[in-house]
Formats: C-alpha cells, sequence, structure tokens
C-alpha cells in the first residue's frame, strides 16, 4: 500500500514541493513562476505548506485516507480508493455534486468554480508517474518520503525511537481518522491542524451503520404501512358491516307489525 | 385583483430566474454564484432543494392519514397537499439540476451506483417519489381529460403507489438529515448531531403539514373561497404534536450530549439556534395550543407562517450557517443565486394555479363564495390591469419583453464581471492605477518605492489581452499580482547583482573613454544604438561573462536576466555542496536548512516573496554580496586551515548548531552547543547579520 510520510522537522518551506506538483500536474501556466505563488489549495494547487504557531512548515494535501469519507460519500462513485492506497478521482462520472467537498475531513477537495465544465480536483498522490509522487523526489531536505505504508510506519517509528527529544511521540496519520495514506512526524505538535472531532473514527465508520439500515427501514415501514393500511380498513369494512347488519335488524324488528 | 397582481409578480420572479438560470449554464458556477471551496453548497441546495423538499413533506403526511389510517375528514385537503409534493419535488430538481457542476450528466446515479452515499439515497427516493407524486397527482388532469383509461390504470395502481411513496418519503426525509453527517467538526455542534436524520424527518412532516394548511388558506382568500377551517385545524393540531416531538428530541439530544453548556455562552451561533427554536417549534406549537386561536384562519395561518419559516431556516442553518466558524468564511448569495432560489417556487406557483383554475384540487372551488368576493363563478382566466385592454397571453409577453433584458443585462454583466474583469480572490490594486493609461505609477514590489510603469508596452510585447495573466492571475486564491521582480529581478535597483553603473565605471576605465558616465558612450559597449535600452536589445551578459550564469530548465542559458542572489548564491555553493555531501559523506552538507535560518516569526515563504529593505549600512548590492561572501569564504578557510585550537574544522559545527538552535531545532546534544556557544561568541556575533542580511535581502 502506498503512502507518504513528512518529516516536518527537516522542512525548510522552500515550497519545491508545491513548484513540482504545480509542473507535474500542469496546473501552472508557462512561464509562470510557480515558486512565488503562494496562497491556500485551489484547482489550480493540489498542495501547499501551512504555517503553524510554532514556525514549521506542514503540507496540506489529500490525505489519502484507509477509509475515505469522499468515497463513501461520492453518489456515483467517482472517488475511489485503489488497492495500491492512492484515493483516485473518476471525471467521466462525476456530476458535480461537491459532496465530497463537504465530506472531506481534511477540508483539500477543490473545485474548478471557473469554468462551465468544471471538475473536482485534488492530488492523486501521482499515482500513475513512475518512481512516485514528483513532489517527494524534488524534496532537496528529505522531508517527504514515499513507500509501502508499513515500511514508512517503521521508518517514522526508527526517527522518533532514536531522537526521542526532538520528536513528538506520535505519527499523525498513523490512527487518526482511521488511518491515512499520507502522515507526519514533527517536532512540535500538530493536532490543530487535524480534526479534533473525530479521533481516530473514519466518517464512514460513522455513516455506514446508518446507511446500511436503510433497506431494512425501507422494507420495515413499507410492511407497517402496508399492514397498518390493511387492518384499518378491514376494521372500518367489519364495523361498517355491523352498523349496516344493526341497522337492517332494528329495520327488520320495527318492521314486525305483530311486535 | 390581488390574484392578477400576485401571478405578475410570480411571472416576473420566475423570468427572472429563467434568465439566471440560463446565465448560469453559460457561465459556470462561479462567474453565477457566491459558491467557494468553503461553502461548496450554497442556497440552490440548501433551500431549494433540501428546504424545498422539506416543506413538499404534507403529501407524504396527508397521504398516510387518508390512505393508511383511513381518516376520512382530511380528504378535502388530500389534493392540495399532493399537490404541494408534486411541484416542491419538481421545484426541488429543476434547482438541483442547475445547481451540479455537470448537469447533463444528472442520470448518473441511475447507472453508477454506490450505496454507501446518502446523496446517492436520496437521490434515487427523490427521483422514484418525484415520479410517485406525478402518477398521484395525474387524476386530477386525467379526469378532466378524454383519457380515461389511463385515469382506470392510475386509480387501479394507486394503492401500492400510495404505500411506495410514503415509504420513499421516510427514506429519503431522514437521509437528507443524514447527508450533513459527513461534516464531523465542521458544522456547530448544535446542529450536529447522529440524530440529524430523526430531527430532519420530524421537522419536515411538522412543517410540511403546516405549508398545506398554509396554502390552503391563502388559496381560499386568493379565490374568495370559505377555507375548511375545521379540517384545517386538525391538521395544525397534529402537526403541533409532531413539533412537539420534534422539539422534544431536540432538547434530549441536547442534554444526552452534554451539549447545555453551551447553550448560553453568547456566541452568535447560540443565538442563532434559540431564534430557530422559537420560530420554528416554540410559536407554533402555542399557537396551536390555544382553542381560539387554532380555530380562527388568522391563528392557523400565523402558526403555519411560522413553522413554514423556521423549517427553512432550521434547512438553512444545517446546511450553510453552522459552517461559517469552521470555514473562517462567510457567505453572501449573489444576485443570480437569489433569483434562482426565489424564481423556481414562483414558477412552481404559476403552475399551482394554472391547476387550480383548471382541475378540481379543493373541494371549496365548487363551494359558495365568501361574502365579499365578487367573484360568482370561478374564472378559470384572469384579467389584467383594467380588464379589456390585455389578454392574458399579450400581458405575459410584455412583462416577458420588459423583465427579460433588464434580468440579462443584471446577471450577464456581472457574470462576465466575475469572469473577466474583476478576480474572484481580491487582488489588491496597484496604487495609483488606472488601466486606461499607458504608463502607471505603481508600486510593484510593495516596498514603498513607487516607480513609472508602462503597462501598455508590457501588455504590447507579452501578446495583448492573453498576457493579463501573466501578472495579473485572476483566478489563482490569495494570489496577489506578480510583483516586478519575477521578471526584472532588480536589474537597476542597487540589491541586484547586476550593478548598472559598476558595468559603466569599468567599462569606462578599461576601454578608455572620456566624459561622464552619462555622456561617455559606454552605453553603445551593450546597447544597440537607436534602439530603446532594454535587457532584450542589450547584449547578453554571456557574451562577456561566460562562466556562472544561471540555466534555465532546457538547458539553455537565460541570458536575458540577470541571476538574483539566490540564483547566484547557490550557483556559487549548491554545487560543491552537493558534491561533498555525496563523496565526503557528509548529507547535512546538501540540505537547505546547512546555510538557511528558519527564524520563527518570519514567515520564509512570504519572506521570498516580499523584499525587506537590507538595514541601515547595507544598502549597496556590492556591500552585501562582498560581506555574504566574505563571511562564506571565512568560513570555508577557517575549516581547512588555521590552528585546530580555534579556527579548526570544529568551529563550523558549534557555528551551524547554534543557527539550529536559533530557529528551534535541536540537532545533536543541546548541551553541547550551550557550551560551544560561549566558547566562541565573536564568531557568531559575526555570523548572525551577515546571514540576517542574506535573509533580508533575497
Amino acid at each position: 500500500m502506498k503512502a507518504m510520510l513528512h518529516d516536518v522537522s527537516r522542512c525548510t518551506g522552500c515550497m519545491q514541493c508545491v513548484e513540482t506538483c504545480s509542473l507535474e500536474n500542469g496546473l501552472v501556466q508557462k512561464g509562470a513562476d510557480a515558486r512565488f505563488k503562494t496562497g491556500d489549495l485551489s484547482a489550480e494547487r493540489f498542495t501547499t505548506l501551512k504555517r503553524t504557531r510554532e514556525g514549521r512548515y506542514v503540507r496540506q494535501q489529500c490525505l489519502h485516507c484507509l477509509d475515505p469519507s469522499c468515497a463513501a460519500a461520492c453518489p456515483v462513485g467517482a472517488l475511489t480508493r485503489r488497492e495500491e492506497g492512492q484515493v483516485v478521482y473518476d471525471a467521466t462520472r462525476c456530476i458535480g455534486c461537491r459532496y465530497c467537498m463537504l465530506a472531506c475531513p481534511a477540508h483539500v477537495i477543490r473545485y474548478q468554480w471557473e469554468t462551465p465544465m468544471p471538475f473536482v480536483q485534488k492530488c492523486d498522490l501521482c499515482c500513475d508517474r513512475e518512481g512516485g509522487p514528483a513532489c517527494a523526489e524534488a524534496c532537496p531536505s528529505d522531508v517527504s518520503i514515499h513507500g509501502e505504508r508499513d515500511e514508512l510506519l517503521k521508518i517514522a517509528h526508527e526517527r522518533i525511537r532514536a531522537n526521542p527529544e526532538k520528536y513528538e511521540q506520535k505519527v499523525w496519520g498513523e490512527y487518526d481518522m482511521g488511518g491515512t495514506g499520507v502522515m507526519f512526524i514533527s517536532d512540535t505538535p500538530l493536532d490543530a491542524l487535524w480534526p479534533e472531532s473525530l479521533g481516530n473514527r473514519s466518517i464512514p465508520s460513522i455513516t455506514w451503520p446508518i446507511a446500511n439500515k436503510t433497506p431494512f427501514l425501507a422494507l420495515g415501514v413499507a410492511g407497517f404501512l402496508t399492514g397498518a393500511s390493511w387492518l384499518i380498513e378491514r376494521r372500518n369494512r367489519l364495523a361498517e358491516e355491523q352498523t349496516e347488519d344493526d341497522r337492517a335488524q332494528t329495520a327488520a324488528e320495527e318492521n314486525q307489525p305483530w311486535h | 385583483m390581488a390574484l392578477k397582481r400576485l401571478k405578475d409578480l410570480f411571472f416576473v420572479l420566475a423570468l427572472f430566474g429563467l434568465v439566471a438560470g440560463i446565465t448560469r449554464m453559460f457561465a459556470g458556477l462561479g462567474a453565477t454564484t457566491a459558491l467557494s471551496d468553503e461553502i461548496p453548497w450554497g442556497i440552490w441546495k440548501v433551500l431549494n432543494m433540501v428546504g424545498g423538499v422539506a416543506l413538499a413533506t404534507g403529501g407524504f403526511v396527508l397521504a398516510f392519514a387518508v390512505h393508511v389510517l383511513h381518516v376520512k375528514s382530511l380528504k378535502p385537503i388530500l389534493r392540495p397537499a399532493l399537490m404541494v409534493a408534486f411541484l416542491g419535488y419538481g421545484a426541488s430538481c429543476t434547482a438541483l439540476l442547475l445547481d451540479i457542476g455537470l448537469p447533463h450528466r444528472f442520470w448518473h446515479p441511475i447507472v453508477f451506483w454506490n450505496p454507501h452515499s446518502f446523496l446517492f439515497e436520496v437521490f434515487w427516493c427523490v427521483l422514484l417519489y418525484f415520479t410517485v407524486c406525478a402518477i398521484e397527482v395525474s387524476p386530477m388532469p386525467l379526469e378532466k381529460s378524454r383519457f380515461s383509461g389511463i385515469h382506470r390504470i392510475v386509480k387501479k395502481i394507486s394503492g401500492p403507489v400510495v404505500i411506495l411513496g410514503i415509504t420513499l418519503s421516510t427514506l429519503h426525509h431522514s437521509s437528507l438529515g443524514s447527508l450533513f453527517l459527513v461534516s464531523t467538526g465542521r458544522i456547530h455542534e448544535l446542529w450536529y448531531t447522529t440524530w440529524l436524520p430523526v430531527h430532519f424527518i420530524l421537522s419536515a412532516a411538522g412543517a410540511g403539514m403546516m405549508a398545506v394548511v398554509l396554502l390552503t388558506l391563502v388559496t381560499a382568500k386568493l379565490y374568495h373561497r370559505i377555507p375548511p377551517t375545521q379540517v384545517l385545524t386538525r391538521v395544525a393540531s397534529a402537526s403541533a404534536i409532531v413539533l412537539t416531538l420534534y422539539l422534544g428530541t431536540k432538547v434530549l439530544d441536547l442534554m444526552n450530549r452534554g451539549a447545555k453548556s453551551i447553550l448560553f455562552n453568547g456566541q452568535w451561533e447560540v443565538q442563532l439556534f434559540w431564534v430557530e427554536i422559537v420560530i420554528a417549534t416554540v410559536i407554533p406549537i402555542s399557537i396551536t395550543a390555544v382553542p381560539r386561536l387554532r380555530r380562527s384562519n388568522a391563528g392557523l395561518a400565523t402558526a403555519a407562517s411560522f413553522a413554514v419559516a423556521g423549517a427553512l431556516l432550521n434547512r438553512l442553518d444545517v446546511g450553510i450557517l453552522a459552517y461559517f466558524r469552521s470555514g473562517e468564511t462567510t457567505y453572501i448569495p449573489t444576485l443570480a443565486e437569489i433569483a434562482v432560489t426565489v424564481g423556481i417556487p414562483s414558477a412552481a406557483g404559476l403552475v399551482y394555479f394554472y391547476f387550480v383554475e383548471h382541475f378540481d384540487v379543493f373541494d371549496f372551488q365548487r363551494g359558495p363564495a365568501a361574502s365579499r368576493g365578487p367573484i360568482t363563478a370561478f374564472q378559470p382566466q384572469t384579467r389584467v390591469w383594467g380588464g379589456t385592454l390585455l389578454n392574458d397571453l399579450e400581458r405575459m409577453s410584455l412583462i416577458a419583453v420588459i423583465v427579460i433584458p433588464v434580468a440579462l443585462g443584471l446577471f450577464l454583466t456581472s457574470a462576465r464581471a466575475s469572469t473577466d474583469e474583476v478576480p474572484r480572490t481580491r487582488v489588491a490594486a496597484p496604487t495609483g492605477t488606472d488601466g486606461a493609461r499607458d504608463v502607471l505609477r505603481m508600486d510593484g514590489d510593495h516596498d514603498g518605492n513607487y516607480v513609472l510603469f508602462p503597462h501598455q508596452a508590457h501588455r504590447d510585447r507579452w501578446g495583448g489581452e492573453d498576457s493579463c495573466t501573466l501578472c495579473h492571475h485572476m483566478d489563482k486564491p490569495n494570489d496577489h499580482q506578480t510583483a516586478c521582480r519575477n521578471c526584472h529581478r532588480y536589474m537597476n535597483q542597487p540589491t541586484s547583482i547586476f550593478d548598472h553603473e559598476l558595468h559603466q565605471k569599468r567599462l569606462t576605465v578599461k576601454l578608455g573613454y572620456a566624459g561622464s558616465l552619462a555622456t561617455n558612450l559606454t552605453c553603445t559597449e551593450c546597447h544597440v544604438e537607436g534602439e530603446a535600452k532594454r535587457g532584450e536589445t542589450a547584449e547578453d551578459c554571456v557574451t562577456c561573462h561566460r562562466e556562472n550564469m544561471r540555466m534555465s530548465g532546457d538547458g539553455s542559458v537565460r541570458h536575458d536576466l540577470a541571476p538574483a542572489y539566490t540564483d547566484a548564491l547557490h550557483a556559487n555553493c549548491v554545487g560543491c555542496h552537493n558534491k561533498q555531501a555525496r563523496e565526503a559523506g557528509k548529507p547535512h552538507l546538501g540540505r537547505c536548512d546547512t546555510c538557511h535560518e528558519c527564524t520563527p516569526g518570519i514567515d520564509t515563504v512570504t519572506r521570498k516573496d516580499s523584499v525587506v529593505r537590507p538595514p541601515a549600512g547595507m544598502e549597496t548590492s556590492r556591500s552585501i554580496i562582498h560581506d555574504t561572501l566574505h563571511t562564506i569564504h571565512a568560513l570555508h578557510t577557517r575549516k581547512a586551515g588555521g590552528s585546530p585550537g580555534q579556527d579548526g574544522p570544529a568551529d563550523l559545527r558549534p557555528a551551524r548548531d547554534t543557527a539550529m538552535v536559533r530557529r528551534g531545532i535541536a540537532f545533536g546534544a543541546e548541551a553541547n552547543v550551550r557550551g560551544s556557544r560561549g566558547e566562541h561568541p565573536d564568531f557568531r556575533k559575526a555570523l548572525a547579520p551577515t546571514i540576517k542580511t542574506i535573509i533580508f535581502s533575497i
């Protein structure tokens, strides 16, 4: 399972990753100097550096969750998680409902608002590129490394063990939100950048138990309605018949001249 | 008269909506709406779809009461309720069609399934229920038409269809609530709960019934008929019970989650929550609780209006307003958005009037007119301004002719403005900008120094209109205009590595020119005589300097630009550093942070982008370069030679460590660093200002 590990303590904020990403994905107009384009993620920028209060630079990009909320939310299955671990987008299926943008807990999915035929834009971990993500390759300080998730976790824990005073004792993304493909180790806490309310639960783990009850709910409601309708109708009919019988009987009794 | 005016108003609003919708189709969502990556769902989804569907719930609730519970007394208002459902869902689907980014793919969920998705569930339920509604409503036109065969078929299948409809409604009203379950941590905790599906279906059922009550009352008023108040009172009472249930679950849920503590903390969200609770539940319930009020038309209408408004407010809160806190952004719908949001229900209202006037929707249509009504017979056609002057068609055409150009002008200009002229993210306007002038006075690097900028010349040189985005990034969020130095690299500024004056002086001496610099004709050594003195027309730097020129990506020499500090110093150092890192087994030499300081408090990303003027005494480029090179040279020579006791190779280590300690990254043993800091105070003192100067000047 492919994944990426960011060692935040090593990042100097040189933006090589951002520039390379823009060039690799063809997001920048030719001649423009991507290095100077600061700012948040957008449809033209799949990754960026966020500065923390402690002065560290943390990569913002699709986290490639192990249990991705966007894939669960997409009504047409345009967002899926590959077996190799990347969460990828199929533009041919997308209808543009933008539900994935609401669903993403990391808030990294962007939309091409300016075009009449817009699509969703996000990092796909350069899944079709030989040699892994271009940003990891471009990093001059070895902040980002790409590889198998198990091995990366091993490396991360080794680094923390080898330098326990420097690093925070946590690999962000190992368990958070059900585990993510993009993980961080750091010498300052990164909790502020992580959605606090979720903890180690993924969003689908909250929504699926509700969603999977739908068929039973449907059958239950339909069954109850049919039953109730039939019962009440029968009761009404019987009551009416009863009253008619009674009426007939009274009428008959009243008509008896000898009574 | 009131009816005529209302119809005209609806027609005008519907036309505005239509034009706004067409504009959206051509110009795209970004140009016509205020949606952003922070608030991706706007009022089209939240009010028209989620809210509209909620108000259309009356159809399924009354169908349940009449067909399943067999409450005969409610039958008179079953048809209007079904009309509400049919039109409400139709309006929602239309709004959704405009809202999704690729409307021509609306059918995709039929083919591509994802049962994990609540939206998939909603789509299917809405699609099927809309069909069911159409079947349930179809008897109204069919019984007046000649297609009695179809009418018989519809009557035959109505039983299962009703059951199917109620089931689908139950499902998708709850899944509309579940839709927002995915936004954990982004919706305010007062609204976000796993009980959202329950809340949604209860509030929809309550408000849906009230919507039917309101519609019946309004219709009766408009057509001067006597409303079936007794029936409406029963419906309103039932609705009040449901709303009480809704309030109960809400309170229970808040207690359950321990959210009581935040109910009184004075945040604006909390106040909004209270307002919503009062409007949506407390007021309608209290009005309905008073027998005198619930038996009067005015009381019923008030209660129903509050319930309907409350339900819409609730959807608006959950769908948009509760997001503001986390997104740190606001969303103010554009004119076009409001036009569509209002226009679609208006169009639905017109269809409703058509149904009421042509088919048997209400029993009371055939009833006697209310005392004040002058209409004796039910009028299928209504007349306009003075009646005889214009018939319906002519009046509608007249309104269309007036409204459509106005709407087009309104929406198309604003759409074009947002795509072509004004960038979505406001770019700070250069001081003294006047786009019409050829030369602008501007502060191109935000450093307080104004220069004359030949705007028109730049445009002509780079390809006219198409070149605007080379400097003005129309569509990059948070991006500003490109600073001059991105192209010019301070060619003639004292901070540049190319010192124009120095070159002139050197050439004067070397080639033996006479006279002052301005008049001694050294210009022609580099610039072609008769041509504008520009970088492109000058001799390439590479003509004289054959080494150390910056290579561009494709391997050619970039001779139009002199290397800036970054490139020059990098070119001087990085190659050797990398070589040493590889060959001498010192990987730290190849890393950026070996030479660069990451000073907390100064954003290195911003720093590269904004020019801080060098401190006093370091104004000229040469002195900075000189100092920098001198320090670097000192570093290297001390490392190589010198006496090991004071200036040996070990000296480099503490210096680097001190720098690293300053930037908060503890490499190696910190105690050791502290010790060495004391030993070499002079070195640190010598190094610090220089490094700082490099950083400030880059």
